[in-house]
C-alpha cells in the first residue's frame, strides 16, 4: 500500500442558492470554507487545481478567473478538463511527488447562462446537450447531432434489445433513487416521484426520459487535500484517500461501448482496489456511484465488484440520478462518501469507495477514476 | 495525392455572464454617478481598482469601498494598428494607468490625441503622462461608459 | 518508493502555416507520438497514462484531447488525463506527467502536444475571449496587444531602442533557419518585417499561426536506463505559478515578478545557486520577441535592464554563455500547445546530445524549459531536465 492522503475539509455550493454569483466569489466562498474545516489558510494551499469546462464557464482559458479564487495567487497551479475525481488524483500524484503539502482541488461547474435558466433542468440540459454536441468530433459525429443524452439512449435501448432491462424497470430504478435522495442534503430533484412519472417526463430520445437522465445542477465543491504530516499541524482530517484507480473507456468507432459499457470503471477499480489492499468489496461500507442511467447501474456495480442488484450501500441518497453538478459530480460523490463514513460513528476502519465519470458524451471515450476512503 | 478538404466549423451559444457583487457595484457607480469604486483589503491595506469581493494575496473577503479619482499616470501603453473580428476599428490605444490612490494598473483605451501619427502618439503616451477619464454621453453599466483616457496638461 | 521522472523520448513534426497543412491535427498527433516511442524504444502497449493538452474556443472542437486520443492506438483503458491552462498548456501537461511518474501512480506517460492553433479564421478575435469579461474584453485587447504593452513599459522603463527589440527577433530567426522543425525559417523582406501591428512591436517581432505537434514520453529514471535508447535525462524540478487575472493587480508591465518567484522555487529543488553558470541551455516562452528580455531578467539571467547586453554581445547563441533559443522558439514556430511542450523536447535533445540542425551546445548537462499565457501572461510553468549519468 502506498501513502495515504488527507482530506482535511470538503465543501459545496449550488449556485442557485447564490443569486447572481460570480464564478469567483462563489469559489472562494466555497474554499475558504474548505479551509475553514481544515484548520487552514489560503496562504497555506500550495496548489490550486481545478476542473471546470470553458464551455461551460462563457470564458477561454476560465481557469485564469478561478485560481486566483481558490487560493492558486503565486502558487502552483493547473486545471484538468474532466470530471473532478481526476484533479483530486492529479492533486495526489502531486503531494505524494512532494509537489505540495495541501493542495485545493475545486471543481466549478456554473453554466454561465440566464439564472432562471439555469434553475430550470430542461433548459440547464439543452444548453449542457449543445456542449456535448460540440466536445464530439467536429466533422463526423457532431453534423450527425450526437449528444450524451444521445449516446445514454443508444445505451439504453440496447439494454432493452439485449433483455438486460425494461423500460419499466428503469422507470423504477430512477424513481427509487429520486425518492431516496429527495429529502438529503445537495439533492437536485427534491421531490419524490413515482416510476409512472418518471415514464411520463420529457423524453430526451427513446427510451430515455429527463428523470432518468442525471439530475444536472449548478454546483461548485472544493476539497482541501494535504500530506499525513501536513494534516497533523492542522485541524486532522475527515478521511483519508487510501488509493485510487484511473482508466478511459472506448470510443464512438470502437465496438463494446454498448456491450461492455464499463470496462474502464472495471480496470478503475481493479487498480484501486489492488493499491488500497481491498481484497473483496464486502470490505466496504458505503459505495458511492455514478450511473449516468438506470441501465448503466447493472455494469457500474458489477465492474465495482458488487452484485449489481439493489445493493443497500451504494447512493444511500440517490447517486447521480437524484443531484449530478456537471464536472464537479466526482467531488460532490467524495462529499457525501465522506459525510456517509463520519454517519457511521466511530469504532474500528471503515472504508468507502467513489466511483466517478464525466457526462460530457456519455459513456463514451470517458476516464473513470475509483478512490477508496477510509474513515478518519 | 489525395484532395485536401476544409471544412467551416462554427460554435454559436449564448450566455448570460454573472458579474457578481463587486463588479456589478463598480459597473453601476460609473453608470449612475461617473464615479470610480475600488475596494480596499483590510489586512494588506491594497486598493483594488477594478473592485474584488476578496483579496487574492491575503485570502480575506473585501468590502471597504472606496472612491478613487478619475486621475491617474500612465505606466505604458500601445498602439494598436490592425483590427481584429469584432474589435474596435484600428488605430487605437491601450494603456496601463495607476488610478491615484490605488495599488493596481486600471487598463483602458487611451485617446483624446492623433494616433494617426504613430511616432509623435508614441511620445505623447510615454511613461509617467497624467490621464483623466472622459466620461461616455450614453452610459450603460459597461467598461466603456468611460469611453476613454485623456493626457492632460 | 519514489523514483525520479525522465525524459525518455521526445517527438517533434515538421510545421507549416495552417492553410499550408494538408494533415489533420489528429494525423499530425500520431506522427509526433510514433517519433517520441520511437525515440524512447518504448511500445505503445506499454504506455499506462496520457495527458493530452487543449485550449476549448481556440478549437474546432471542445476538450480536443477526448478525440485525438482514441487514434494514438493505444492499450484498451489506459488514463486519460486533459489539461489546459491556456498558453501554458503544454507545460502544464509535461508537469502532470512528472508528478504521476515520481508519485507512483504511473510508469509510462506519454505527453501529446496537439496542433492547437489550425483552426481560427481570425485567432487574435478569440484570444480576446481570454481577457477579463466586461472589464478588458471591451477594450479590444488580443495576444499581440499584451506583448505591445510589455514591449512598451520595458522600452520605457530603461529606454531601450527599437533597433534592439529587432535584434530580439533577428537572432531567433537565425536560430530557426538552423532547425528543422521550425516554421518560419527566412527572414521577412525588411518592409514587411516593419509593419506596425502595435507599439513598440512590428509584424517582424510577432511569432507566426503554424501546425505541427509535439509528443514527450516520461518513465522513471529506472525504466529510462533500462531501456538504454539515450542518455538519461532527469526531470530535476518543475512547477507552475499564477498571477492575478485582472491586468491590473501588476504593479508594474516590464517585468513578471511571478516567473522570478517561480525560477525561486524551482532553482532551489534543483540545488541551483547561480542560474546563470549552472544552466547550459535555455528555451524560453517569447512569442513576440522583446519578451526574451523580461523573462531572462525574470530568470535571473542577469541584472533589470541589463538583458539587452546578452542580445547585442553574442551570449544567446550557440557558442555563447547562455545559449537561449536555439530552436527559434515559438517567435519562429507557435502551433499553440505542440509549441508549449516544445521546449521540454528541445532541452531532452540537447542533453541527450541529439540536437538538430548543428546547434549542439557543448557538454550540455543542464537545461531549462519554460511556457507561459493566458490573460497578461497570467501563468508560467518551467522545468529544470538535467543528464544523468
Ligand atoms: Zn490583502
Amino acid at each position: 500500500m502506498t501513502e495515504r492522503i488527507a482530506i482535511a475539509g470538503v465543501a459545496a455550493a449550488y449556485g442557485r442558492d447564490h443569486p447572481a454569483p460570480k464564478a469567483d466569489e462563489v469559489v472562494f466562498q466555497v474554499c475558504s470554507a474548505a479551509l475553514r474545516q481544515a484548520g487552514l489558510r489560503g496562504q497555506d494551499v500550495d496548489q490550486a487545481m481545478l476542473s471546470s469546462l470553458d464551455l461551460y464557464d462563457g470564458r477561454a482559458i476560465s481557469n485564469g478567473l478561478l485560481v486566483p479564487a481558490a487560493g492558486g495567487y503565486l502558487k502552483d497551479e493547473s486545471r484538468i478538463e474532466g470530471d473532478s475525481s481526476l484533479a483530486v488524483v492529479a492533486a495526489a500524484a502531486n503531494i505524494r511527488a512532494r509537489q505540495a503539502e495541501v493542495a485545493m482541488v475545486v471543481a466549478v461547474s456554473l453554466p454561465e447562462i440566464d439564472h432562471e435558466q439555469a434553475a430550470d433542468a430542461a433548459e440547464l440540459r439543452r444548453f449542457t446537450e449543445t456542449i456535448s454536441n460540440y466536445t464530439f468530433d467536429a466533422h463526423h459525429a457532431r453534423p450527425l447531432g450526437m449528444s450524451a443524452g444521445v449516446a445514454l439512449a443508444l445505451h439504453s435501448a440496447h439494454t432493452i434489445d439485449r433483455g438486460e432491462m425494461t423500460r419499466e424497470e428503469m422507470a423504477r430504478r430512477a424513481a427509487a433513487d429520486i425518492s431516496r435522495g429527495a429529502k438529503t442534503a445537495w439533492s437536485d430533484r427534491r421531490t419524490e416521484v413515482t416510476p409512472e412519472e418518471v415514464l411520463a417526463a420529457p423524453g430526451l430520445a427513446w427510451p430515455v426520459t429527463e428523470l432518468m437522465l442525471p439530475g444536472e445542477c449548478p454546483g461548485v465543491v472544493a476539497i482541501v487535500l494535504a500530506s499525513e504530516a501536513r494534516v497533523r499541524r492542522a485541524k486532522g482530517t475527515r478521511a483519508w484517500i487510501r488509493g485510487w484507480g484511473t482508466a478511459t473507456g472506448r470510443h464512438l468507432a470502437a465496438p463494446g461501448w454498448l456491450a461492455d459499457p464499463a470496462d474502464a470503471t472495471r480496470a478503475a477499480a481493479t487498480k484501486a482496489y489492488a493499491r488500497s489492499g481491498i481484497a473483496d468489496p464486502a470490505e466496504l461500507e458505503v459505495i458511492e456511484t455514478t450511473a449516468l442511467t438506470p441501465a448503466l447501474q447493472p455494469p457500474v456495480e458489477r465492474a465495482l465488484g458488487l452484485d449489481g442488484d439493489g445493493d443497500p450501500r451504494v447512493n444511500r441518497t440517490g447517486g447521480a440520478t437524484s443531484s449530478y453538478p456537471g464536472l464537479a459530480n466526482g467531488a460532490l460523490r467524495v462529499l457525501k462518501a465522506v459525510d456517509a463514513l463520519e454517519n457511521l460513528g466511530s469504532g474500528g476502519p471503515a472504508l468507502a469507495a467513489v466511483h466517478a465519470t464525466d457526462n460530457l458524451m456519455g459513456p463514451i471515450s470517458a476516464t473513470s477514476a475509483v478512490l477508496v476512503l477510509e474513515r478518519a | 495525392m489525395t484532395e485536401s478538404l476544409v471544412h467551416s466549423v462554427n460554435w454559436n451559444i449564448d450566455y448570460k455572464v454573472n458579474l457578481g457583487r463587486a463588479w456589478s457595484r463598480f459597473l453601476v457607480s460609473l453608470r449612475d454617478d461617473r464615479v470610480i469604486l475600488g475596494t480596499t483589503c483590510g489586512s494588506c491595506d491594497k486598493t483594488y481598482v477594478p473592485p474584488q469581493a476578496y483579496c487574492e494575496a491575503c485570502y480575506e473577503p473585501m468590502d471597504a469601498w472606496v472612491e478613487v479619482p478619475p486621475t491617474g499616470t500612465l505606466e505604458a501603453a500601445t498602439i494598436a494598428q490592425h483590427a481584429f473580428q469584432g474589435g474596435p476599428p484600428a488605430p487605437y490605444a491601450i494603456g496601463a494607468i495607476a488610478l491615484d490612490g490605488t495599488d493596481t494598473l486600471f487598463i483602458h483605451l487611451i485617446s483624446g490625441i492623433d494616433l494617426s501619427d504613430q511616432e509623435n502618439a508614441r511620445t505623447l503616451l510615454r511613461r509617467g503622462t497624467r490621464v483623466r477619464a472622459v466620461w461616455s454621453q450614453e452610459r450603460t453599466g459597461s467598461i466603456r461608459d468611460i469611453d476613454h483616457f485623456a493626457p492632460v496638461g | 518508493m519514489r523514483n525520479h521522472a525522465a525524459v525518455a523520448g521526445v517527438g517533434l513534426t515538421a510545421t507549416t502555416s495552417p492553410g499550408r497543412q494538408t494533415a489533420s491535427k489528429t494525423e499530425l498527433c500520431q506522427e509526433a507520438v510514433d517519433r517520441a516511442l520511437a525515440h524512447s524504444g518504448l511500445r505503445r502497449a506499454e504506455i499506462d497514462a496520457v495527458v493530452v493538452g487543449n485550449i476549448d474556443g481556440f478549437e474546432a472542437t471542445s476538450t480536443a484531447g477526448r478525440t485525438i486520443v482514441p487514434a494514438l492506438g493505444l492499450a484498451p483503458g489506459t488514463s486519460v488525463y486533459i489539461v489546459n491552462t491556456g498558453g501554458t498548456t503544454g507545460g502544464g501537461v509535461f508537469n502532470l506527467a512528472a508528478s504521476l511518474v515520481r508519485g507512483g501512480e504511473a510508469e509510462r506517460v506519454l505527453c501529446v502536444g496537439p496542433s492547437t492553433f489550425d483552426g481560427p479564421v481570425d485567432l487574435q478575435a478569440v484570444i480576446n475571449t481570454a481577457l477579463p469579461v466586461a472589464m478588458e474584453q471591451p477594450l479590444g485587447i488580443d495576444g499581440v496587444h499584451v506583448g505591445g504593452m510589455f514591449a512598451a513599459a520595458y522600452q520605457s522603463r530603461y529606454g531601450v531602442a527599437d533597433e534592439v527589440l529587432e535584434l530580439c527577433a533577428a537572432q531567433q530567426r537565425e536560430h530557426a533557419a538552423k532547425n528543422p522543425y521550425a516554421h518560419i525559417r527566412k527572414p521577412l523582406p525588411p518592409e514587411t518585417a516593419a509593419t506596425p501591428i502595435t507599439t513598440p512591436l512590428t509584424l517582424g517581432m510577432v511569432c507566426p499561426v503554424s501546425s505541427g505537434a509535439t509528443a514527450v514520453v516520461v518513465t522513471t529514471e529506472t525504466i529510462a536506463r533500462r531501456l538504454d535508447r539515450n542518455p538519461v535525462v532527469r526531470i530535476a524540478a518543475y512547477g507552475s505559478v499564477a498571477d492575478t487575472h485582472l491586468g491590473t493587480g501588476r504593479h508594474d508591465f516590464s517585468s513578471c515578478e511571478v516567473l522570478a518567484l517561480l525560477a525561486d522555487r524551482i532553482y532551489k529543488d534543483a540545488g541551483i545557486m547561480d542560474p546563470r553558470r549552472e544552466l547550459d541551455v535555455l528555451e524560453i516562452f517569447s512569442p513576440y520577441a522583446p519578451m526574451q528580455l523580461i523573462l531572462l531578467e525574470d530568470l535571473g539571467m542577469c541584472g533589470r535592464g541589463e538583458a539587452p547586453h546578452l542580445v547585442r554581445d553574442g551570449s544567446l547563441h550557440v557558442d555563447g554563455d547562455l545559449p537561449t533559443n536555439l530552436s527559434g522558439g515559438p517567435h519562429s514556430t507557435n502551433p499553440g500547445v505542440a509549441a508549449q511542450l516544445a521546449p521540454v523536447a528541445y532541452i531532452a535533445l540537447q542533453l541527450m546530445g541529439q540536437a538538430a540542425g548543428g546547434v549542439q551546445v557543448a557538454e550540455a548537462r543542464r537545461g531549462l524549459a519554460h511556457s507561459t499565457g493566458s490573460a497578461w501572461w497570467q501563468f508560467h510553468t518551467l522545468a529544470i531536465l538535467e543528464k544523468t549519468e
